[in-house]
Formats: structure tokens, sequence, C-alpha cells
């Protein structure tokens, strides 16, 4: 008796080590593989708090804010991004005097409709364009209906206030950082500062939201999303949701798009790829830090509202 | 005068705090790449963004360990930190990252990924896709997969068995048991990763054979066998009977990066 309690025991024990090892391991490479992202964004960030005057920024936007909002969906083709590290940048943009808008369709659109991701989609495909061209243009159409939508009914820069916020409060400059005084070393200390103090706020909802992540990937078997992927209106929601919780990369996600190709809907692999990029677990909580509860709800809903309308459309045409 | 101090000292010791993290992640990254581990994690080809990213991570350290050193060349105070709590987060992936040593996704992960000779159909966008192997392999006696042409091979012959049966092929893997209703069917196995192991996906054709049944889930085994066309749950599939295994060490390399 008492063997085989120890034998289930055993069993039992290096089963768990073995999800253990790759939780560690899918953990391990999520982080490794955002780690350049994160650290490039909050350095043009750091970068932008400490170069770049608002004036310049305001000189370079267009005074028509529909206008504003359709170049800021382009713009990923010049910087080609991944989501990963979009939050710190579009705070800083937004500090910086760029309509709120604008902003936002900026980070909407640049991991999607850029060509890093259309090459990579492509490639994921097996070259059929009409799946490239569906993710981008669904993508662009979403950032430019959310950027549409926010000029309309919101107001201000929903960012929470600086006392809801440690870094820009204290151990930084707030918003004026821009100081044209300063000497060029000053201002490169003041850029690694700054750096390093935004890689600390953001990098904790980076390891956090890939911890939940890979714990994710090891719970959620595949059968049981197989078994709803020919529904047309639910496999849009479940792949929705599994995009929201997986939380890779906007470069690899096509990947996993395609190993579902045979099983589930167009309209939910569109899904998956444009939701996936503009919200998942690890930016959520970043924006949740970053901006109003309230205009995070707001704004989830609308993409999720976009996305899943775009989706049905797909797989009713 | 005292309360000023304490600030002072807190903040101290949260630029301390800072430093050592920054370094642990130099340290872990310096690490994997000094013992060729990161394309263990990631695609071979993103490799020199991360050596990119421990180089920028350097003077980022220096800054703070000066700030830990000067607490008061900086005129701004903190007023409010919520103390070391906030770093939790990072002070757990590193015991994670330094703690559990194995690197290498087992079999264990199979099960919740989902095989891709389990759940491919062969359906009409299959058939309309792109075969660049196929001339080649119409054209061999046996069939070589190799680290170059995995995961096309395999595709090709989970999605068209009735072309290889007969052939002769040699391949390498990891045993993996699908539980079955009627009886266990034993799979030969490698994750193919994209860009990094988040996306990996197994890849393997089912095995037959009386031999490889005793081997546990994970082991490295080396085959030769002959591509046979059987019916599995009602479709059409391929499997290959073994005539010829060996077991061998896990590969230094166990995962398959296509398109590089």
């Amino acid at each position: 008796m008492e063997e085989t309690l120890a034998t289930i025991a055993a069993a039992v024990w290096t089963d768990n080590w073995n999800h253990l090892i790759n939780f560690k391991v899918i953990l391990l490479s999520i982080v490794i593989e955002s780690f350049p992202f994160l650290l490039l964004s909050v350095i043009v960030s750091a970068l932008l708090n400490n170069f770049v005057s608002e004036n310049t920024i305001r000189n370079m936007i267009p005074k028509n804010h529909i206008l504003s909002i359709l170049m800021a969906c382009f713009l990923g083709i010049l910087f080609p991004v991944c989501d990963c590290g979009m939050v710190p940048i579009v705070r800083r943009l937004i500090l910086k005097g760029v309509p709120l808008p604008a902003a936002i369709a900026f980070m909407l659109a640049a991991p999607i409709v850029n060509p890093v991701v259309s090459a990579a989609t492509a490639f994921a495909f097996q070259n059929n364009m009409h799946i490239v061209l569906l993710r981008l243009g669904t993508a662009f159409g979403v950032a430019l209906c959310t950027g549409l939508l926010l000029n309309g009914f919101t107001r201000g820069r929903q960012l929470k206030s600086p006392s809801q916020i440690h870094s820009h409060g204290c151990c930084q400059h707030t918003t004026n950082s821009h100081h044209p005084g300063h000497s060029l070393l000053h201002r490169w200390i003041n850029t690694l500062r700054d750096a390093s103090h935004e890689f600390f706020e953001m990098g904790k909802y980076l390891v956090i939201g890939a911890m939940l992540g890979s714990l994710s990937q090891i719970v959620i078997p595949r059968e049981i999303l197989l078994a709803l992927g020919q529904d047309s209106t639910l496999s849009i929601g479940v792949m929705m949701v599994f995009a929201f919780f997986i939380s890779v990369c906007s470069a690899a996600d096509a990947f996993i798009a395609a190993s579902f190709s045979s099983s589930f809907t167009l309209g939910s692999l569109v899904a998956f790829m444009v939701f996936g990029p503009m919200i998942d677990l690890k930016n959520i909580l970043m924006l949740l830090h970053t901006f109003r509860t309230k205009f995070v709800c707001c704004l989830t809903l609308i993409i999720i509202i976009l996305c899943s309308s775009a989706a049905y459309l797909i797989n009713h045409l | 005068m005292l309360p000023r101090k304490r600030h002072l000292r807190s903040f101290n010791a949260e630029a301390c705090i800072q430093s050592i993290i920054l370094l642990s992640f130099v340290i872990l990254l310096l690490w994997l790449d000094i013992t060729k581990q990161l394309s263990l994690y990631i695609n071979p080809k993103f490799i020199i963004l991360t050596q990119l990213s421990y180089l920028i991570l350097v003077p980022m350290l220096v800054m703070q360990i000066i700030e830990t050193l000067l607490p008061t060349s900086y005129e701004q105070h903190c007023h409010k930190h919520s103390g070391i709590g906030k770093y939790t987060p990072f002070f757990l992936f590193l015991f994670l990252a330094f703690a559990v040593p194995e690197n290498t996704l087992n079999a264990n992960l199979v099960s919740s990924k989902g095989l891709n000779s389990q759940s491919s159909s062969i359906t009409v966008s299959v058939k309309d896709l792109p075969r660049p192997l196929a001339p080649a392999f119409s054209q061999m006696d046996t069939i070589k997969v190799t680290n170059l042409n995995y995961t096309e091979a395999m595709c090709e012959i989970n999605n068209f068995p009735n072309e290889y049966a007969g052939k002769k092929i040699t391949m390498t893997g990891f045993v993996f048991q699908i539980p079955g209703i009627s009886n266990t069917q034993t799979s030969l196995v490698r994750y193919v990763v994209m860009c990094c192991t988040a996306d990996s996906l197994p890849y393997g054709v089912m095995c037959e054979g009386i031999e490889i049944q005793k081997y546990p889930d994970g082991t490295w085994l080396s085959i030769e066998g002959i591509i046979q066309m059987v019916t599995y749950d009602g479709k059409d599939a391929a499997s290959i009977k073994i005539t010829a295994l060996q077991k061998i060490e896990a590969p230094k390399d166990p995962y398959v990066y296509p398109y590089n």
C-alpha cells in the first residue's frame, strides 16, 4: 500500500516538475523575446522626453484631427514596433501633446500594419495574400474607427493623474522635462535615468503578463479550442479570448493562427491576429497602469466590438 | 531632520534593489548567451537583439549604481513609494530562471498543444497549399527527415500518406503516447518553433513497432522505417512501421526552426 502511494506521489511529483519546467521555459522565452522591444520602447520614450520638445511634435502633427488619426494609422510602416512596448511610447507622446485619439490609433495600428508583421503573416500562411490583406485591412479599420470614436466622445488625456503614478510625480521630471538649457551630458544622464525608471515600471507588467500567458499555455488544452472552431460565431469569441491570454508577439501570432487554419473559421483567425496585438494580458496591465480604468474598459469594449463584427462579416460574406 | 533622512535612505535602498535586478538580468542574458542556451528560448536569428539588449542594460546599471552611491545627487526626492513589494515579479522571474536548471520543453506540453497529425484533416485548403518538397520526395527511395526539412516533410507525409506509402524513412524525435480509446497510439514528435518557444507546436508522425511502446514519453529515438497508410479516427493517416530503432541523447538543438 505504502509503496503504491509512494509511486503515485513520485509520478505526481515528476508530472508537476515537468509542468514547472515547461512553465519556466515558456516564461523565459516570452520575456527574452520581448525584452529588446521593451528596452527599445523605454529608451525611445526617454529620448523623446529629453531631446524632443513639445513644439516639434506639435508642428509635425496635422492640425486636422481626422487627418492626424489617419496619419497615425500609417506610422507603423515607418516604425515597425512590436506590441510589447507600445504603452510607454504612447504615454510619452500623449504627455508631449499628441491628441489622445491619434496616439491610441498609432498604438493599435503600428504593431500590425507594418512590413515585418506583414512578411511574417505571408510566411505563416504560405503566401496567401488574401489573409495578409484581411489582417492588415481589419487592423487598419479597427484602429481608424477607434480613433474616430475616441475623437468624438472623449476629452483630455485620460492618463492617470501624476499622483497615481509614482514615476511622474517624483523620481523624474514631470511633463516638461525638456530643458533646452541643460548640457548634452546632463540630457543623456537623464535619458538613462528615465529609461530605467520606466523599465521597472513597465517591466513588472510584462513579467506578470508573461507568467499568466505561460500558465494558460500549459492549462488550456487544445482539444477544447478545436471543438469550438467550426461554429461561425462562437469560434470568433474563442479565438479572441485565446489571443488575449496567450500574449505572444504580433510577429509570431500568425504562425499560431496558421496552425489552427484547418480547423477554425477564417473570420476567427483574423480576429485572433487583430485583437491579440491590440489587447492582451501583458499590455492591458500596462494600459491599466497608465490610463484611467474607465477609459481602458471603454477602449477594450470598443475594440472587442469592432474586431468581432469585422470577423463576423468576414465569416458571412 | 529625521524624516528627511529616512527618505534618502529608502531611496538609496530602492536604487540598490534596482541595481541588483539589472545586474541579474545582465548576468542571466550573458550566461545564456555564453553557454549557447539562447537558441533554446528564441529563434537564433533574434539572438542579436538579445545581445544588443544586454549591452543597453549595462549603462542603465552603471547609472543605478551611481545613484545608489550618491543618493543626494538628484534634485528630486521620492515621497511615496510602496517599497520593495513592486519588485516581486522581477525576483520571482529571476528566481525561476536561475533555480530551475532544465531548459528544454518536455513531452508534457504536447497534450495541451495538440499534435499536428491529430488535428489536421485533408481539407480543400491543404490541397491548395504549395508543396515545395513533393517533387524531390517522390524521386527518393529513402526520405531523410532533417532539421531543415522537418516541418514540410511532416506535412507532406501526414497530408498525403497515399503518395508515400511503401517508401523508407529515417528520422529522429521524441516519443509521445496519445491516450486513445482502444489502444495507445505512439508518435515520434519534435517541437517546431517560429519566434520563441512560447509559440512552439509539436509536429510528428505516428509510429508502430513492438519496441517503441516500451519507451516513456520524451525519450529521444532515431528510427528507420517504412511509411504505410492506416485509418485513424476514420481518416487516412500516415504511420511508420519501424524496422530499426536506436535510443539517443537529447540533441543540442532539440527544436526545429523552419524558414531560417
